[in-house]
């Protein structure tokens, strides 16, 4: 019941809306380097890490949706099963 | 969690609707809003709104003969700005967000519900043809051409397709890899955590994973880009990210570099 949205203008950092109605906003950090050898000497994916930045309860219902604006960076709408429609802005987010 | 770099989630406005909302789509290049919902006596509803002083001003409210369950301007150009939606009845259709009727619809394009929709090659970002994805409650996966009537694409359910207790149900979908005019692929989640990744290139499942529970939600962190992160959430209040780089060459799979399992509150 709910979903994972990443910012437009930034591809490491994503939103996720939960069935408790809350919003968690992460961002990906990778590791110092993404490929290692495997004993074979094939390539192999190396593991990063997430880190919550922030989280907000916003409502007792799910959030069934969420878009970020494509064009206002930290711009967001959002839509709840209490049957309202919310504009959200999200601060900060270019020091990430 | 109050650090002086943390982001801050401010609610500028809070608007209450008579109808159940499911999708709220910003309109591109504009301070508008599309939302599409049910209304409680099964028809749709699509309604624009626009920003304007704290407040969304209503600027038109259409219904439709069936709830719509999803939206997205992904495939639309950026001078139509069309909104592909799916709705309760299993219809895939382009509605004009103007008039709110639909310039393309393809009717029972699923025989169920369309839970979830997606969108490529539109709104000047990336490249190929613009192309609409739809997951429904029948299980299948189908890829369309708003200039065509037909699924160009059409992955069917893995059981039985006339017992609801046996077939999948798609719960997401989400373009990804289309970073040139041939690559593109789908990755697409199911109610039994299974999540399968079609390449539409050379039509093959490319990879696949189980995520032990039901996948709500997938996302490619770009569209556009060559695969770079896929992130899945699950019920469970649980998510994983994958590295899509790597291909591990004798598995023929993406080696999971790293699945995340963090608690959400």
């Amino acid at each position: 019941m709910w979903g994972v949205k990443h910012l437009p203008q930034n591809r490491d950092l994503f939103l996720t809306t939960g069935g408790n109605g809350g919003l968690n906003i992460y961002k990906y950090n990778y590791p110092a380097q993404r490929q290692s050898k495997d004993a074979e000497g094939r390539a192999v994916g190396v593991p990063g890490s997430v880190e919550l930045l922030n989280s907000k309860v916003i409502s007792t219902q799910p959030i069934v949706s969420f878009d970020w604006s494509p064009d206002k960076e930290g711009l967001a709408a959002l839509a709840c099963l209490d049957q309202t429609v919310r504009a959200y802005i999200v601060t900060k987010l270019h020091l990430h | 969690m109050d650090t002086t770099d943390a982001p801050q989630l401010i609610e500028h406005i809070n608007h209450s609707v008579n109808y159940t909302p499911y999708e709220t789509c910003w309109v591109p290049s504009s301070a508008r809003l599309v939302v599409l919902g049910l209304k409680p006596k099964g028809n749709g509803v699509m309604e624009v709104f626009e920003m304007e002083s704290g407040k969304f001003k209503q600027l038109s409210s259409r219904e439709t003969p069936h709830g719509l369950k999803c939206g997205t301007f992904g495939a639309s150009s950026l001078e139509d700005r069309h909104i592909a939606a799916g709705d309760f009845d299993g219809n895939v259709m382009l509605l004009d967000i103007e008039t709110g009727l639909p310039v393309w619809k393809v009717t029972k394009g699923h025989s169920t519900l369309v839970n979830c929709v997606d969108g490529c090659g539109g709104l000047n970002i990336g490249c190929g043809a613009p192309e609409i994805v739809t997951g429904s409650r029948d299980g299948s996966v189908r890829v369309w051409d708003p200039r065509v009537d037909k699924a160009v694409v059409s992955l069917e359910p893995e059981g039985d397709p006339q017992d609801a207790n046996d077939r999948r149900d798609c719960w997401s979908v989400a373009f990804g890899n289309s970073f040139n005019d041939e690559e593109r692929v789908i990755a697409a989640g199911y109610d039994n955590g299974d999540v399968k990744l079609f390449d539409l290139r050379t039509n093959t499942i490319r990879w696949e994973t189980n995520c032990a529970n039901g996948i709500c939600s997938v996302q490619f962190d770009r569209k556009d880009i060559e695969m770079n992160k896929l992130v899945v959430t699950t019920l469970e209040s649980k998510f994983r990210v994958y590295d899509m780089r790597t291909e591990h060459p004798v598995q023929v799979s993406y080696s999971i570099t790293d699945w995340f399992i963090l608690k959400l509150f």
